[in-house]
């Protein structure tokens, strides 16, 4: 507890655990959905297409994180379209994953000059986000909270059974934009916390273990909310008490506590392999 | 009828007197809910009907019959208007609101893992009704209780549907359906995940519900169903369609491409002679002649 208080002390730090807390929220809400609508590989997929992006906005000198979420969204909308079921062929997930990463690459070798702040958007520095940067966060969890507040019934009728809601004259094809949409943007800030590798943790574990906890949709939301709140705080303070790397401290805190829930519980794997 | 009757045909209909009361056994003038008028649709550029008509009366209980890859999941997803026909018309007499429609799809079609309770399920089964963003009404949740109660499910509804057994979800999936107040039930194979000693119970909940609905279901085996239907239709991309519920051998001769015994306990259909090359290329032939897509319109 002392900690924390010695953590709020400081502006970089008191950024860096408002953002963790917006992040969580979207653990919670997007993590959730992706989770159980089995859109984790694509997740992944969208964090790193999106350096591509990145990578040419930091060529052309423009703020990288535009770049990543025009290339997230962008994908997102392609993998979305057509069949307007969300699940898009492994393949072309895994070839927009690897030439995101080349094109991303490409720019940032073209770029004259060392490029100290690459190591961020690869591996994430919660520390470096600012009070802009929270806010924008904290806009999204917002947003996504609102939405799913909005349209809770038709989100979890097309995440369970998208031909049933179809049928109901729930537009199953516009929710699933939606939550993919959400996905691209929620990974394009997360990036920030922990970086485009380990983003797709932040969005797993705490889903998995609420889905291994809670048997309600309501409850899983929220239980992955305090989850991401512990892995990301929790994180942030084994970082500053162990002089650790923000970003990776909390994806072993996050896999630590997974493994003693297992433990403590016998866990039902999600999803079932 | 929990065991296979013995009787060597019961494909053939009941004696008109075991009908359940003030029931009018569909008489080919009762009022058409859909028709269908020389269908032809399918995916990815293959047929997988072929000028399908078919007339679907109030009262009826219609079995549509045939092998996998006939085409039976997608005459059901033509009737829900899930799959747009590239040719040939579908009429819909329903009353104009979601919900008219029953569907009840196969277990496959969902995650039995997923978060939900066995009664926010069977809610779902009202989101028909109601306009976009679709909240749900006091109501909507005495509806879907009462759907509950119909299908014995009352004391299981706070329960995770990964709990249920395969009969149990086959109704909650039936309570589903029925809690949108529909007039007619389409119901995919709806015994394929039932253990056997419970297809029999189902069967009776679906003539029980045959009193008030018109019943649409689509099977690869008519055995556990024959004393039920009214109707059959056979399908293999094209429609054979008999209103008396009565099967014979020719039809299903017609129908799987060679002859088969009518009634096999529990095997969908016995081959009785050595297959010919039309029956072997099963749903999936090619075919020569087949229509083909219209030009711009996949699947």
């Amino acid at each position: 507890m002392e900690l924390l208080a010695e953590l709020w002390g400081y502006d970089f730090l008191r950024n860096a655990l408002l953002a963790s807390l917006a992040a969580s929220v979207l653990c919670g809400v997007v993590g959730t959905l992706m989770v159980v609508k089995r859109l984790v590989f694509l997740g992944a997929g969208l964090s790193h297409a999106a350096f591509g992006g990145l990578g040419f906005c930091y060529w052309l000198g423009v703020e990288p994180r535009i770049g990543a979420g025009l290339v997230a969204a962008g994908a997102a909308l392609l993998l979305g379209r057509g069949s307007g079921r969300a699940r898009p062929h492994d393949a072309t997930v895994g070839i927009l994953w690897a030439v995101g990463m080349a094109v991303g690459i490409v720019f940032v070798y073209r770029t004259p000059g060392y490029a100290p702040n690459l190591m961020t958007y690869l591996f994430g520095n919660v520390l470096a986000v600012s009070g802009r940067d929270v806010a924008a966060i904290s806009i999204l969890a917002a947003l996504v909270v609102a939405a799913l507040a909005t349209f809770y019934q038709e989100t979890v009728a097309v995440a369970f059974d998208e031909e049933f809601a179809a049928v109901q004259g729930v537009r199953s094809g516009a929710v699933t934009t939606a939550i993919l949409l959400l996905t691209a943007l929620s990974v394009v800030f997360l990036i920030q916390l922990v970086g485009i590798i380990l983003v797709i943790a932040l969005l797993t574990i705490p889903p998995v273990a609420a889905l291994a906890l809670f048997r309600g949709f309501r409850a899983v939301v929220v239980a992955s909310t305090l989850f991401g709140m512990l892995m990301t705080v929790g994180g942030l303070a084994l970082s500053y008490a162990l002089d650790l790397p923000s970003g990776p401290a909390m994806v072993l805190l996050g896999a630590a506590g997974l493994l003693l829930l297992a433990a403590w519980r016998r866990l039902r794997p999600w999803p079932v392999a | 009828m929990s065991p296979q009757p013995a009787n060597p045909q019961p494909a053939n209909p009941q004696p008109a007197e075991s009908r359940p009361a003030g029931w009018q056994p569909g008489p080919r003038g009762a009022e058409p809910l859909i028709e269908l008028h020389g269908v032809t649709a399918g995916y990815d550029g293959e047929p997988a009907l072929e000028e399908v008509d078919l007339t679907v009366r109030r009262g009826d209980f219609l079995a549509v019959l045939g092998p996998n890859g006939g085409g039976k999941t997608t005459l059901l997803k033509v009737l829900l208007g899930l799959v747009e026909p590239w040719r040939g018309r579908v009429v819909n007499h329903l009353p104009r609101r979601r919900g008219a429609l029953g569907y009840v799809p196969q277990f496959a079609a969902f995650d039995r893992h997923f978060p939900i309770r066995v009664r926010e399920v069977v809610e779902m089964g009202r989101l028909g009704l109601r306009r976009p963003p679709r909240r749900l009404t006091a109501g909507d949740r005495a509806a879907a209780r009462n759907a509950l109660e119909r299908m014995g499910l009352a004391a299981l509804a706070e329960r995770h549907i990964g709990d249920l057994s395969g009969g149990q979800l086959q109704r909650t999936l039936i309570a589903r359906a029925i809690a949108g107040e529909p007039e007619v039930l389409l119901l995919d194979e709806p015994l394929a995940s039932v253990d056997a000693e419970l297809r029999g119970t189902l069967v009776e909940t679906l003539e029980a519900l045959h009193r008030e609905l018109t019943l649409v279901v689509v099977t690869h085996d008519l055995t556990p169903f024959a004393p039920a239907v009214r109707q059959i239709a056979c399908i293999n991309h094209r429609l054979h369609y008999h209103p008396e519920g009565k099967l014979t051998a020719g039809m299903l001769e017609e129908v799987y491409g060679c002859p088969v015994e009518l009634i096999a306990h529990g095997v969908p259909h016995r081959v009785l002679a050595p297959h010919g090359p039309h029956a072997e290329a099963g749903g999936e032939h090619a075919g020569h002649g087949r229509p083909q897509p219209p030009a711009g319109e996949g699947a």
